[in-house]
């Protein structure tokens, strides 16, 4: 198990230097770098691992593909394309970065793709085995993470059931589970546990801690992050993920939520 | 002051035929127009099926059904710090237009964009990039001669504030750029008539539906807590003729909401 930090901690003009300084601040080993273009591209992400690596002996990388409008399960042909090439092209710089693992949204299903949900289901279904081909062939760990909103396909217990049941056959692909997510989806640990099978469960190899509603949101909902840690210890109970990183743009959250971590750890 | 009522083709219960089953009865229940959400799998931007194209211009033409077009929405960004976002969203927006053009639609409808977290540190930033693909977009329009009317949405990570609209109006005068008025989203922030006040100017087109304070149910008028005797008071007073599309739950609501409608308008006449 490898304790690590989301590279989100770049935003609000805050530089690689003073990421590496948590670091080594923390002793932390592991960066999961989310692809927010332009902050963190195609463009700029080989020198930012690269002076990451300089400067932190034995580090480990994790890839969070760009996942905000991402969605290969869109009734558009353009935006499932987009996606695809993005993750991809995710999956390529992990590659060459010398990443472990890949981390996608899988996708929303809106009004329409409910109304066709044969056919969404049809077309996401193969675009998740080309994915996981394409990672499988570089040795890529390729996770796929639960999102809150109703519309999202990965989101409950019984999605991550559904989702098992496309992916099991694959070594390579498993989940990312996001504690605040969970809970924003009025969820728990326990209903996962409860809902979802030791395989499905044994599919978790990270997971994310971070303020509710999401890490990936701007929040200022500092009182959550004991709610995400005491979900965080039940679950820890039952699976033992390969990483857990904590995620914040704020290095005061980053810090505490370490401080939590290794506590249980 | 006769009203314009239309339907919105998220009204269909068949969505690989939504357009020409929402056309067939607003044929048999006298409403005059019909706005196509081009997120249906009958009309695509992305994946123009022209004798479909072919069939719903006969229909419409046949009967004097008016059409407008919706723009998809789901997944588009045009404030996306993700230039690959941005420009596949710019297309689509582009191929709506190009596809409003074919069915002889004066008008399109569509959301400025989504504020996920590089925007929610950086809003301005997003605005700027907002109004980068909007220049694009409309000079494109200009040359179908196609209207744009952005519309205002009250979601969470929605970009469609008035803060938002105003912003836009501010930043780029042409008289193609005008507003849908949602006034559901309106309520789902704020008061309605409020932004109906600041934005009246623009108004082209109008999406209705009713819902409590806060929320976005998709009711019939006069289901929820919206002042809609007041508000048509005030279009009438303002001599504004923009379509009142129903974007309710099903067609029983759409019929329902324009007999409250016109309920209230007889009232105010009276009055």
């Amino acid at each position: 198990m490898v304790l690590g930090v989301s590279s989100i901690l770049l935003f609000k003009q805050r530089t690689v230097k003073d990421l590496i300084s948590l670091l080594i601040e923390l002793n932390i080993k592991h960066v999961d770098l989310f692809l927010i273009p332009p902050y963190l591209s195609i463009d700029n992400i080989d020198e930012i691992a690269s002076e990451i690596r300089d400067a932190v002996s034995d580090v480990k990388f994790t890839i969070k593909a760009p996942s905000f409008s991402e969605n290969l399960a869109s009734i558009l042909r353009e935006i499932r394309e987009t996606t695809m090439r993005e993750y991809i092209e995710t999956i390529e710089i992990a590659h060459r970065v010398g990443a472990l693992g890949v981390i996608i949204k899988p996708g929303m299903m809106f009004h329409t793709e409910k109304k066709c949900k044969d056919e969404i289901l049809g077309v996401f279904t193969e675009s998740i085995r080309k994915i996981a081909d394409k990672a499988s062939h570089y040795g890529i760990k390729l996770l796929l993470e639960n999102y809150y909103y109703p519309y999202e396909i990965l989101r409950r217990a019984e999605s991550f059931t559904y989702i098992y049941e496309l992916i099991k056959d694959y070594n390579n692909v498993g989940f990312a589970l996001n504690i605040p997510h969970l809970l924003e989806s009025r969820s728990s640990v326990d209903f996962l546990i409860r809902n979802c099978s030791g395989d499905v469960l044994n599919k978790i190899e990270l997971i994310y801690l971070g303020l509710r509603p999401s890490p990936w949101e701007n929040s200022t909902y500092i009182q959550s992050i004991t709610h995400s840690y005491y979900e965080f210890v039940k679950i820890y109970k039952v699976v033992k993920p390969e990483y857990i990183v904590a995620a914040s743009i704020d290095p005061t959250i980053t810090r505490l939520l370490i401080d939590y971590l290794r506590d249980v750890l | 002051m006769r009203l314009l009522y239309g339907l919105s083709t998220s009204l269909a219960e068949n969505y690989k035929n939504a357009a020409i089953e929402t056309i067939k009865f607003a044929i048999e229940n006298n409403f005059q127009v019909v706005e196509i959400f081009c997120e249906t799998p009958d009309v695509l931007p992305d994946q123009p099926d022209y004798k479909k194209i072919s069939e719903i211009n006969s229909i419409a033409r046949k009967h004097g059904i008016r059409i407008q077009i919706h723009a998809p929405f789901h997944s588009l960004n045009l404030a996306s710090f993700n230039e690959r976002i941005r420009q596949v969203s710019v297309k689509i927006i582009k191929d709506t237009i190009v596809l409003a053009s074919e069915l002889n639609s004066p008008i399109v409808t569509f959301h400025l964009g989504l504020c996920f977290l590089p925007c929610q540190i950086d809003r301005k930033k997003a605005l700027k990039v907002l109004i980068r693909s909007l220049w694009d977009i409309i000079e494109f329009a200009n040359d179908y001669n196609i209207m744009l009317a952005m519309e205002n949405r009250g979601g969470k990570l929605d970009i469609g504030r008035l803060s938002d609209l105003l912003y836009v109006l501010d930043n780029i005068s042409d008289n193609k750029l005008r507003v849908t008025f949602d006034v559901v989203q309106a309520n789902v922030v704020d008061d309605p008539l409020k932004y109906y006040e600041a934005l009246k100017k623009f108004i082209r087109n109008i999406h209705v539906s009713d819902s409590p304070r806060g929320k976005s149910l998709l009711l019939a008028v006069g289901e929820g807590e919206i002042n809609y005797k007041e508000l048509l008071a005030r279009l009438i007073r303002d001599n504004i003729s923009a379509p009142l599309i129903f974007e309710v739950a099903n067609k029983e609501k759409a019929l329902k909401s324009r007999e409250e409608l016109e309920k209230h308008k007889k009232a105010l006449i009276r009055d």
